[in-house]
């Protein structure tokens, strides 16, 4: 469903300073697949999603969805996607903002009308669909993005920090969402700080660190919790911090 | 597809607080027009439709300054475009969708502008029917018209500045630059191109010439002195400026289109 294959992207910040965001990074993620990406901050994880979605090009190398390069619109059809800390149209209602998401996906008004009530009422968002996503509080806005990466039913669902400013009650429900999308046999792709959540859902993990994918196997079959794994790649990589 | 994006960017501007408060700008400005009036000794009707005329594009003005670009800089800032470019939606019709939709808002608040300049006009004339003169009110109509064109040129511009720009406030004045610089460079080409004005040195001419094609001929969309004075407008007056004023826009929409296909939302 998702091949990297040897890519590259450098930045640049001013006066000919470069910095390496991700590094000859190769990955691929089966169809039905919940793949966790973690890294510490800065490690390119957002970069790596923003380059499948092409809203930024590699300098090398090679990503494709369902084997269509990502330069082409037509890869991103069936894929539904959270950004990191999304800011979403303020001035619109949670029921108007699915409609516009829906629009955009080419659906049908029936068809927005029947899958937006289904999310509002899944994300526990029915009674403040009618009012306007400013008065909402960090959480509700979360939810309503969720719901509008989903509203086209997408096969891939990539899904950047969905916890991020969530309390226990929102974190439940993004969980059980996740949980019902791998059920359904959706591909997944997680971004996320929260390795519980990862090593719960996820069939398998990619940690990158400094760009570069320094660990990749399933979660079953690691020997050690996720959270032990993960600071003993980052140590390996050599990152300060940790040690 | 495009529908959708204009209508939500409709939504967008017509809900933004900075709208209101240029209408209410503007609807204090046309009771100033009659007051005004009131203190002119004559010649009453030429003079308030040049005060309407120029309140209505000075609105209109604010609307691409102040809400436009607003709209256009959030997207960059907040990534509230990744909605729809992490969908299949083109860039080129992402862009032509936002376009679309600041020329609905622009032509919704100019047909209140026209309402608000008539009423005006029509106050004036009842008010002081002896003093008022030859106003043409389709000639009225037809500035507001030529307005909306010229604001949609600007709107156009403000596209692809922002394309180019680091931050809002640069893509404002560039925005501002462009339409001072383009509404005075006729102007001055016909001041320099006089027989007064010989001691023009060669270098001011140059530059001056340079400005004159680079920019868009915003003068050309200034009907205030023949509705003011109900003038006659040829027929080829009026093509040429539609003609120049969609093709222009469509030119800088272009433009703008190939530069943001280029660009990296990062």
């Amino acid at each position: 469903m998702i091949r990297i294959e040897n890519v590259s992207k450098t930045f640049r910040l001013g006066r000919g300073r470069r910095v390496t965001a991700v590094q000859q990074l190769s990955l691929t993620v089966a169809r039905g697949e919940v793949y966790g990406c973690i890294g510490p901050n800065g490690a390119g994880k957002s970069t790596t999603i923003k380059l499948l979605l092409d809203m930024i090009r590699p300098d090398s190398g090679e990503l494709s969805i369902n084997k269509l390069s990502t330069r082409d619109e037509a890869s991103r059809a069936c894929v539904g996607y959270l950004p990191e800390s999304p800011y979403i149209y303020d001035y619109l209602t949670a029921r108007e903002y699915l409609t516009y998401a829906g629009k955009l996906s080419g659906m049908s008004s029936v068809a927005i009308q029947r899958r937006s009530d289904e999310l509002l009422v899944k994300l526990k968002l029915d009674q403040a669909a009618g009012r306007r996503i400013s008065g909402y509080s960090k959480g509700m806005q979360q939810r309503t993005a969720i719901a509008a990466a989903l509203i086209h039913d997408p096969d891939l669902v990539v899904l950047d920090e969905p916890m991020s400013g969530l309390d226990p009650l929102g974190r439940k429900l993004i969980f059980d969402l996740i949980d019902e999308l791998k059920h359904q046999g959706k591909t997944v792709f997680i971004s996320s700080h929260v390795l519980t959540d990862i090593e719960r859902l996820c069939n398998r993990v990619g940690i990158i660190v400094q760009g570069q994918l320094c660990y990749e196997g399933a979660v079953q079959q690691l020997t050690s919790t996720l959270d032990e794994m993960f600071l003993q790649v980052v140590q390996q990589a050599g990152m300060n911090e940790v040690h | 597809m495009i529908q959708a994006i204009a209508w939500v960017t409709f939504l967008e501007g017509i809900r933004n607080k900075a709208v209101f408060g240029i209408a209410l700008m503007a609807g204090l400005m046309m009771a100033f027009t009659v007051v005004l009036s009131g203190m002119i000794p004559r010649d009453i009707g030429k003079v308030a439709t040049d005060f309407a005329l120029s309140d209505a594009t000075f609105a209109a003005l604010l609307v691409v300054l102040f809400v436009g670009i607003t709209i256009l800089a959030r997207d960059m800032e907040r990534k509230t475009v990744y909605l729809a470019l992490a969908r299949s939606v083109p860039r080129s019709r992402y862009l032509l969708g936002r376009f679309c939709g600041l020329v609905l808002l622009q032509t919704v608040i100019m047909l209140l502008l026209l309402v608000a300049s008539l009423l005006t006009l029509l106050l004036v004339k009842y008010m002081y029917p002896d003093f008022f003169g030859k106003v043409s009110f389709g000639l009225v109509a037809l500035a507001h018209l030529f307005i909306l064109v010229q604001m949609s040129l600007l709107t156009a511009l403000s596209i692809l500045f922002s394309m180019i720009a680091s931050s809002s406030f640069v893509t404002f004045l560039l925005t501002t630059a462009t339409w001072l610089i383009g509404s005075s460079t006729q102007e001055v080409k016909q001041l320099i191109e006089s027989a007064t004005a010989a001691q023009v040195v060669p270098f001011t001419k140059l530059l001056v010439e340079i400005a004159y094609y680079l920019f868009p001929n915003m003068a050309l969309f200034d009907l205030k002195a023949v509705a003011a004075h109900g003038l006659a407008l040829p027929g080829a007056t009026f093509v040429f400026a539609m003609v120049y004023g969609v093709g222009y826009s469509v030119a800088v929409l272009s433009l703008a289109i190939i530069l943001f296909k280029r660009k990296e939302l990062t």
